[in-house]
């Protein structure tokens, strides 16, 4: 593993942590994975070690403010500036040496890619993979009722919630919470923006020792959200794969396969695995095993086996 | 195996049947056609009575249909019975008919050039298309009705009992927009269609799983929604058709036989609701849908006339409504449910078509289908909900002839106990509507 600092536009330097297959084997593509919200790429070296076998180039990409970047942990410059900064990443590897590019991510890592693909387009995109994207800016895709859940029911379809279900007492410790006071005031006052409004659970001590960082301003927020999320992903022209697990925390387990139904293109080349028994977190152990799969059948020719514990909810017409 | 296997095989042949007019006579470039051919989409059930009219040997079926051409000619459908689309192409003519009661479809285009195909897909999906505001308008407020017309400008459907020519016109330079001009188009009368079904002979084929919707997975079910009005080209009317889509796929015969309780899945037009159910979707419909209501009264009117000759003619027993779902609603509600097991590669037959079989069904109408969705249902797969995102999320085209806000939405959602099943379909058909202007290849205009 090799890790190159990239400068991004406004002179930050950004980690990458680079997988190269073994010397005298093919490259088949390049691969740029981009963490979750919080932690850093140390966390996703099992899914690197996994794609780099199947003869793809890995890049852990840290996200600025996170791992070994450069940037104020917790916040950015601007809302979209993490789309830049890919997108400055992208480039420098592309004149280094072009490769087919798939782009993807997890959790929120997720979410910038797809920001990254609303902003700049697929041109230099072969692919694309989400696993587990933390979509939450609206109801539809979460599991679980938040406490302000009928109230914007309330708000965006001017009748009652019929139904509530609020996330169980050991879920609640695994979802990050919003102070809806500090959101709404730097949402009225832009120069409030880079203070905390939203805290991922977890003891300052162990988030230190593992690199994490545990506050998210508006900013970064805001960086890390895709509101209408239905229109980012038809507009989704090139080979892709949604991963999640079956009892993730944040996505309804019909998230996944209503989005590839409904919201991408019929003709497109899709797949949604659903992976039994995992959660938002350990759906990296299960992605370890169907994105080598995935990237081969395409890219490559096939060279792993159906993993027992998945199965297929939606594929290529 | 049975002897219609050999014959299902040979229609297989032909359902992606695909002709192109300026292309014609001399370079022929047609899918599985080929010319001086008859080709039937369907099956017979009075084949060896027309053998011995026409003394020619049981089992051949192609010189059957070319000696019962010979015979009838444009008359044809008047002699064969059973469910099918027959079309017959030579040097000088094409000629499509269909059996009294087909369930079978046949669409043609005769804007910029004579196109037949099985499928409305393949005339919506690959030429330029614009959408029928008057066919949606009718779609949302009546149902699917049997008619010519399709959501398509310029894309006709071929009725049942008709029979189409078209002559090609041989001063004209070929490939020529007007290379083919129509000659001759003829209807079999209500009265005709239900006595040229009178038959008994149905190929062998298992039943269809009965409707029951007390146990089945609706977010499956609205998962199916958006495939299934891609495959068809054209908006879903009715969650029960992606119920009924997902038995299909599921069943293993090639052959299947329609239950009853598929056909009371439809959309009854009682009489009373007939002239109200305009108001009742009124206020979602912008001024472009609007417009159209002239069309749509127009409509109404001729309906009720032909309701009002054929009722002194005959003395029949039947109400307006039962009329109308006689020959309008059951015929439409039956060529939707073939289309889906054709999708399939499955041939539906209809045990239904017979007179006092059809009649049964058609006195039923006070059973009102139940509808599928609830309120409680999750946000992420409830028709209700997600008819309503429309607002925020639905594509221009969408927006643009309907007025989707939450406060008018709500209250349709709130009024959705009378009839409980009305809603539900609105939103079935704005959902599939929005994704076909979304994803139509063709981009609907």
């Amino acid at each position: 593993m090799n890790t190159v600092m990239i400068s991004a536009r406004d002179g930050a330097q950004l980690a990458c942590h680079c997988y190269f297959p073994e010397t005298g084997s093919n490259t088949y593509g390049r691969l740029l994975f981009l963490h979750g919200g919080s932690f850093n790429s140390r966390r996703y070296a099992n899914i690197a070690k996994a794609c780099v076998k199947t003869g793809f180039e890995v890049v852990l990409c840290d996200l600025r403010g996170h791992g070994s970047s450069e940037g104020t942990p917790g916040t950015c410059d601007y809302v979209g500036q993490l789309e830049d900064d890919i997108s400055d990443t992208i480039s420098w590897f592309e004149q280094k040496q072009p490769l087919p590019l798939i782009l993807g991510g997890h959790s929120s890592g997720s979410v910038v890619c797809l920001r990254y693909i609303v902003k700049y387009g697929q041109d230099k995109l072969s692919g694309c993979y989400f696993i587990a994207p933390a979509i939450s800016n609206t109801l539809e895709p979460l599991r679980f009722d938040g406490p302000t859940s009928k109230r914007s029911f309330l708000m965006n379809y001017w009748r009652k919630k019929p139904s509530f279900h609020p996330a169980p007492k050991p879920t609640l410790k695994h979802i990050p919470k919003m102070n809806n006071g500090k959101f709404l005031l730097a949402l009225a006052l832009p120069l409030l923006r880079h203070r905390t409004v939203m805290s991922f659970p977890g003891s300052a001590k162990m988030a230190a020792l593992e690199g994490r960082v545990l506050n998210y301003s508006f900013n970064l927020m805001a960086s890390v959200s895709i509101p209408k999320y239905s229109k980012a992903f038809r507009q989704i022209n090139v080979p892709i794969a949604l991963i999640c697990g079956e009892l993730d925390e944040i996505l309804h387990p019909s998230f996944l396969t209503t989005v590839a139904q409904w919201h991408l293109s019929p003709t497109l080349d899709k797949e949604v695995h659903m992976l039994a028994k995992l959660n938002h977190m350990s759906i990296l152990s299960g992605a370890a095993r169907v994105l080598p799969q995935w990237l081969a059948q395409r890219w490559t020719k096939p060279v792993m086996t159906q993993a027992q514990d998945e199965y297929l909810v939606g594929q290529t017409e | 195996m049975s002897k219609y296997d050999d014959k299902y095989a040979k229609q297989a042949c032909v359902l992606r049947m695909y002709v192109t007019a300026p292309q014609l006579p001399n370079h022929l470039e047609l899918q599985g056609f080929e010319q001086e051919q008859c080709y039937i989409k369907g099956y017979l059930t009075n084949e060896e009575l027309i053998c011995e009219q026409l003394n020619i040997e049981t089992g051949n079926q192609q010189s059957l249909l070319n000696a019962a051409l010979k015979r009838w000619g444009v008359e044809v459908n008047k002699h064969l019975c059973g469910d099918y689309v027959l079309v017959w192409l030579n040097d000088e003519q094409l000629l499509v008919t269909s059996s009294a009661r087909s369930s079978f479809t046949l669409y043609y285009q005769e804007h910029n050039g004579l196109v037949v195909a099985t499928e409305l897909s393949h005339l919506s999906q690959k030429r330029e298309t614009r959408l029928n505001k008057a066919q949606l308008l009718q779609l949302l407020t009546l149902g699917p009705i049997a008619g010519k017309h399709t959501c398509f400008e310029h894309i006709n459907q071929l009725q049942s009992g008709e029979t189409l020519l078209w002559q090609l016109q041989q001063t004209l330079k070929l490939g020529s927009k007007e290379a083919f001009k129509q000659s001759y188009q003829a209807k079999l009368s209500h009265a005709e269609q239900l006595i040229l079904v009178q038959d008994n002979n149905f190929p062998i084929a298992e039943p269809i799983t009965p409707r029951v919707i007390d146990d089945i997975d609706l977010t499956e079910l609205f998962n199916q929604l958006p495939l299934l009005a891609h495959r068809l080209g054209e908006p879903v009317i009715d969650i029960a058709l992606a119920h009924f889509d997902s038995l299909v796929q599921a069943s293993k015969t090639e052959t299947l036989l329609l239950d009853e309780s598929w056909l009371s899945a439809r959309n009854i037009i009682s009489e009373q609701c007939f002239h109200l159910r305009f108001s009742r979707c009124k206020s979602i419909l912008k001024r472009p849908l609007l417009k159209q209501r002239e069309q749509l009264t127009k409509l109404q009117q001729q309906l009720t006339t032909d309701f009002s000759a054929e009722h002194n003619e005959q003395c029949s027993v039947l109400s307006f409504s039962q009329w109308l779902d006689l020959h309008y609603v059951i015929p439409a509600w039956c060529q939707i449910l073939q289309r889906i097991c054709q999708h399939h590669g499955k041939t539906l037959i209809n045990p239904y078509a017979r007179p006092e079989q059809i009649m049964k069904l058609v006195r039923q109408t006070d059973n009102q289908p139940k509808a599928y969705f609830s309120l409680q249902q999750i946000s992420l797969a409830n028709v209700y909900d997600a008819m309503q995102r429309l607002f925020h999320l639905g594509e221009a085209k969408t927006l643009k002839l309907f007025n989707l806000n939450p406060a008018i939405t709500a209250r349709l959602i709130r009024q959705q106990t009378d009839p409980p099943q009305k809603v539900e379909q609105l939103s079935v058909i704005l959902l599939t509507f929005d994704y076909l202007t979304r994803f139509h290849p063709a981009h609907l205009n």
